[in-house]
């Protein structure tokens, strides 16, 4: 009798632990595409008003960031600072697979921050404001978006797995 | 690896676009290292072939880097143009409009890349370049010792004549300036002077992020990319120089820079194009110059027996008085 009880308490705990997760990891997208805009604003603050250069801008933008957008946005800056022929195409897009493998960036998330890539550094400076000013609106979409997703679809795993869990608990009772 | 080889494969190859970089590499592997032979361009057109320019001509190059015929040689893209110039200037092209309103942006190493494309107007000004078609990195040598035999000239008597070195493009005026700058500065005449550089175009200290990539010397401040006449009082008033160097003067405005300066007590070393005195005097702003005193010495220089070359000193101090009585100078 003990054990069943114990057994059951193991199985609901464990479906409650699995629904905070999948709840945490819905609410960090929002937190994530936050950072990406964030970055992006300074980003574009430091190309358009300090005409700062791309490494040293990203660095900056990553400082400001922080977490994985900001990890991402550093390591783009140190590819291009490396002086090693490497493009601020291609280290934009390895920017990009790094967040997204770090982070719950969806595709649609990346496919925004991409759409950077082809221009960054490549015109001038109202051209550079005019797409990363694009960039962030996108993203401010796609976080209004996943925020309202989150809240509504966080509390709903977090129950549906508990309750799961509980259920699965009786059964084996 | 001779300098200049190694200075192309430091500076200039991590700048180049993928095939145009395999090319030039492969080219430099093969290149003899003697200095005649040295590169002195490498020229990028969108839709045309790889070419390098030497001392000794040019050469197309294939993409292994042998020289080839054109119609066999590797063709660069447009996209290798952008790629390129992209890359020369750090990702970072709205860093740099204002040089590429001027048309070259400067390398580590003090290399530069002449630009040319679609110009985007502001009112009658250029603000920028776009669209660029072709590059030419031009590569970049100091020649130490070039300015050997005019320093004689410049310097005596413990102080420094005011001197106009002109000859025609390809002479070597900035090189010998350049060298002269530094000589003066670091004392290798009679003693050492303050320097005030007002380098317009970049083309005397080759300036990249605020640094001289070319050797001016140790007591010389450069004033970098600021127009003539505004570099030049800026100068004066900030930075007490004893001796004024800049490259090619010939507008009104100049001309005003240059009087300021030398009724403030400081020696102008100044280039200029021109073939002949003649020529000098047949440009309004430069006999207006001539004539008020200001230049003790007039150096021209030739290509012949070699780039930088003394061609002829003339004394001014008799011809400008007689300039300002409106004889005509012996």
């Amino acid at each position: 009798m003990m054990l069943s009880l114990w057994g059951g308490l193991l199985v609901t705990g464990a479906g409650a632990a699995l629904g905070t997760l999948v709840a945490a990891g819905l609410r960090r997208r929002p937190d994530e595409l936050r950072a990406w805009r964030t970055g992006l604003q300074v980003l574009a603050s430091e190309i358009g008003y300090g005409a700062v250069p791309l490494p040293e801008a990203l660095r900056r933008a990553g400082a400001a960031a922080g977490g994985a957008a900001g990890a991402a946005l550093a390591a783009a800056g140190a590819r291009l600072a490396a002086g090693e022929g490497a493009e601020p195409e291609g280290a934009w897009h390895a920017a990009v697979a790094q967040a997204q493998a770090a982070s719950p960036l969806a595709d649609e998330d990346c496919a925004a921050l991409a759409a950077v890539a082809p221009v960054l550094g490549r015109t001038g400076r109202e051209d550079q404001l005019r797409h990363l000013q694009l960039a962030v609106r996108r993203l401010e979409a796609a976080e209004a978006a996943a925020r309202e997703a989150a809240a509504r679809e966080a509390r709903l795993w977090a129950y549906a797995c508990t309750c799961g869990a509980l259920v699965v608990a009786l059964v084996l009772a | 690896m001779s300098d200049w080889r190694a200075s192309i494969c430091e500076n200039i190859v991590p700048r180049l676009a993928g095939r145009v970089r395999a090319a030039v590499t492969a080219a430099l592997a093969q290149a003899p290292a003697e200095p005649g032979l040295a590169w002195q361009e490498i020229r990028l057109r969108a839709g045309r072939p790889l070419q390098i320019v030497t001392a000794g001509g040019e050469a197309w190059l294939g993409a292994d880097g042998r020289s080839a015929a054109a119609d066999g040689a590797l063709v660069v893209s447009a996209d290798e143009v952008a790629r390129t110039l992209t890359l020369c200037v750090d990702g970072s092209i709205y860093a740099w409009e204002a040089e590429l309103a001027q048309g070259f942006v400067t390398l580590p190493g003090g290399h530069r890349v002449g630009v040319a494309g679609r110009a985007a107007l502001d009112g009658p000004r250029v603000r920028t370049l776009r669209e660029f078609n072709a590059l030419n990195i031009r590569v970049a040598r100091a020649v130490p010792g070039a300015a050997r035999e005019i320093l004689a000239h410049v310097e005596a008597r413990g102080r420094v004549r005011s001197t106009l070195i002109f000859s025609p493009p390809g002479c070597g005026k900035t090189t010998v300036l350049r060298d002269l700058v530094r000589a003066l500065a670091d004392g290798e005449g009679s003693g050492a002077w303050r320097i005030a550089v007002v380098d317009e175009r970049g083309e005397i200290a080759a300036c990249r992020g605020g640094e001289p990539q070319l050797d001016v010397g140790r007591r010389t401040d450069v004033v970098d990319g600021c127009p003539k006449h505004l570099g030049m009082e800026l100068a004066l008033r900030a930075l007490a120089p004893q001796v004024i160097a800049t490259d090619e003067i010939g507008r009104e405005e100049d001309a005003a820079a240059v009087l300021d300066a030398a009724r403030a007590g400081v020696a102008v070393v100044a280039t200029a194009h021109a073939g002949s005195v003649e020529e000098l005097r047949a440009r309004p702003v430069l006999e207006r110059i001539l004539a008020s005193g200001v230049f003790e010495r007039l150096v021209r220089l030739s290509r012949e027996p070699h780039p930088g070359a003394v061609a002829e000193v003339v004394r001014c101090g008799a011809w400008a008085a007689g300039a300002a009585r409106g004889r005509t100078p012996a």
